[in-house]
């Protein structure tokens, strides 16, 4: 069976235009949830974690990414061109597969005063496929997961699952989406948008901070110095009901044994869980570790840094998580203070140093779907990028 | 390798399993959601969560309804080891544009919940799980055509891993005159009558015989 690990990524968020300054902002605890009066037409408060607009060009601007594209078309040319760079690998190889995910894609093309650029059918992810094939001349076009907010975790087994296959040498795993009125009256129609920045597992928690943004990850099956394997995953159902968890977390805890049981079940130093904030989300992780015993290994969730980004999440939060292995630091789960889940976690409150070897990524969404993926560094690791 | 034991094709009024037609709706100028109604009766299903469905669930949850019935192994495959992997172009955006009404209309109207939760195209993946208490891997994927290769390499891999016994398999799609779900159930028992090998090709030519 063959290895598949992590060469390259690559992140865009409210907190910055490349993986480095999300680094940076992480190490001080720093979020990219604002404030807003308003958000395009529609009256606030509403907390987001939008990417600034010159930060977008700048970065559109180095990579030479045209502004004929739509925004969420741009998030993922930059981000893939990125990782091109960094990595070196072929795009336009037949050993190489490119899958995005993203939940709603051109969705704000819905909106008729966004659409007046761009023609109807580019609302269609399977047309983003084409735009991204014709871009980076990839012979096919790229495998497209949308499965709510566990598409990310889900594109990259499914990266991996292919590679190990033996099908290709290299997949290049996209993640997406942006903010549109469609999402956000979406979310405040569930009364699910917090008022102030969200706090995941906090006992004040409000609910969601929605972000945008857009995560790119290669996985290759020829290993780098300083790669990170993908050791395995798995996905799972609730089959309990369509926008509401389980209580008891059963599917979640299906999901993590079967990822855990097809690594060859490694001792778990570290969580990155999902932790939207959510009053039922956050609860039902929390039955769902301590049914599985791993509710004393330190844990946090990332959208109290850059919100909850949806398709580009799971991506996002997982190359954060290699950061964390790689940097040998623990990142603080940005808002929260006390607890506040139906049974104690062990949140990580402070930035601090600390040797991860294995990493356990999950996530859920609605639709009743968790997956979860192992991550781990070598035993001899010693980093490898400077800043 | 798996094999493709049954399937069940709901398209032009009419529902079909393993390609002969079981149900023929008579009124060819009555709408999707009498045409959904008309079989929910005809299977004499009684599961009100049903009404409130969007049409891509409602499609999707039929074809499933039919297929799992034909099916002899369904009961007996672990729920955990099922898998439910589907497909189509254009997502969730018959129901996108009916929740965007609701956002963009006259200030009496509220964006509507019911709707906006219908608005992922997973969403027939998770009442199908719910109707017969799947738990397994499962994937929504969006193609601009129904890419066999794609569905029967990934779903192979899973098989591979041993992650799933049997599963649910194909295309649904519910947007403007596009509606139709092809649904196959995609197991590993030797023996079957009528089984045919898991291949591109033969997902291709179930597809080509019945578009």
């Amino acid at each position: 069976m063959k290895g598949v690990y992590i060469i390259a990524d690559h992140m865009l968020s409210a907190l910055g235009t490349d993986s480095a300054a999300h680094f940076e902002h992480l190490c001080k605890g720093e979020t990219g949830i604002r404030p807003y009066d308003k958000w395009e037409d529609l009256p606030g408060p509403f907390c987001l974690a939008t990417v600034p607009d010159e930060q977008l060009k700048a970065a559109c601007d180095l990579y030479r990414i045209p502004s004929t594209y739509t925004r969420f078309e741009r998030f993922l040319l930059l981000s893939i061109q990125a990782v091109l760079q960094e990595s070196g690998i072929d795009p336009a190889s037949p050993d190489t597969v490119t899958i995005l995910s993203s939940t709603k894609g051109n969705i704000d093309l819905i909106n008729p005063a966004t659409a007046e650029r761009f023609p109807n059918a580019r609302i269609n992810l399977s047309e983003t496929a084409r735009t991204v094939q014709s871009y980076f001349g990839l012979l096919q076009p790229p495998v497209i997961v949308s499965n709510a907010c566990i598409s990310g975790v889900m594109a990259l087994i499914m990266g991996a699952r292919l590679i190990r296959s033996g099908q290709y040498r290299h997949a290049i795993v996209s993640g997406a989406d942006v903010i549109s009125d469609f999402i956000l009256t979406g979310f405040e129609s569930l009364k699910a948008v917090s008022p102030e920045p969200c706090r995941p597992y906090d006992a004040d928690r409000q609910g969601i901070s929605l972000g945008e943004g857009c995560g790119t990850i290669v996985l290759s099956a020829d290993k780098r110095p300083g790669s990170i394997a993908i050791l395995g995953g798995s996905i799972s159902n609730d089959a309990n009901h369509i926008s509401g968890p389980s209580r008891t977390g059963s599917g979640l805890q299906q999901a993590v044994r079967q990822a855990l049981s097809a690594s060859g079940n490694p001792r778990i130093d570290y969580i990155s869980a999902h932790g939207t904030a959510t009053a039922y989300n956050d609860d039902m992780e929390a039955e769902a570790f301590h049914t599985l015993g791993m509710q004393s290994i330190p844990l946090n969730s990332f959208k109290g840094y850059w919100g909850h980004t949806l398709g580009a999440a799971g991506i996002l939060e997982t190359i954060a998580a290699c950061w964390s292995m790689r940097r040998h630091k623990l990142f603080s789960s940005a808002g929260y203070a006390n607890n506040g889940v139906s049974k104690p976690l062990n949140i990580i409150t402070q930035a601090q140093d600390a040797d991860i070897r294995t990493c356990l990524k999950t996530a859920s969404g609605f639709g009743g779907c968790n997956g979860a993926l192992v991550l781990q560094k070598e035993e001899d690791y010693a980093g490898h990028r400077a800043l | 390798m798996p094999v493709i034991a049954h399937y069940s094709l709901i398209k032009d009024g009419v529902l079909a399993i393993d390609g002969l037609a079981i149900y023929r709706h008579e009124d060819k100028e009555a709408g999707a959601a009498a045409f959904a109604s008309a079989l929910y009766k005809h299977m004499e299903l009684s599961y009100l969560k049903f009404f409130k469905m969007d049409n891509l669930s409602k499609l999707g949850f039929l074809a499933a309804e039919a297929l799992t019935k034909a099916v002899p192994d369904f009961a007996d495959t672990p729920k955990d080891k099922t898998g439910l992997f589907l497909m189509n172009t254009h997502s969730s955006l018959d129901t996108d544009e009916r929740y965007y009404e609701t956002v963009a209309n006259d200030e009496n109207n509220f964006p509507s919940p019911a709707l906006f939760v219908y608005t992922l195209p997973n969403i027939v993946i998770g009442e199908i799980c719910i109707r017969h208490k799947i738990t397994g891997e499962h994937a929504f994927l969006l193609s601009e055509q129904p890419d066999a290769t794609l569905l029967c390499n990934y779903v192979c891999n899973v098989f591979d891993e041993n992650a799933v016994d049997a599963a649910i398999v194909g295309w649904v799609e519910y947007y403007g005159a596009k509606r139709h779900a092809l649904l196959m159930w995609v197991n590993r028992l030797p023996g079957q009558t009528g089984a045919r090998e898991f291949t591109p090709e033969a997902i291709q030519q179930l597809w080509t015989i019945h578009s």
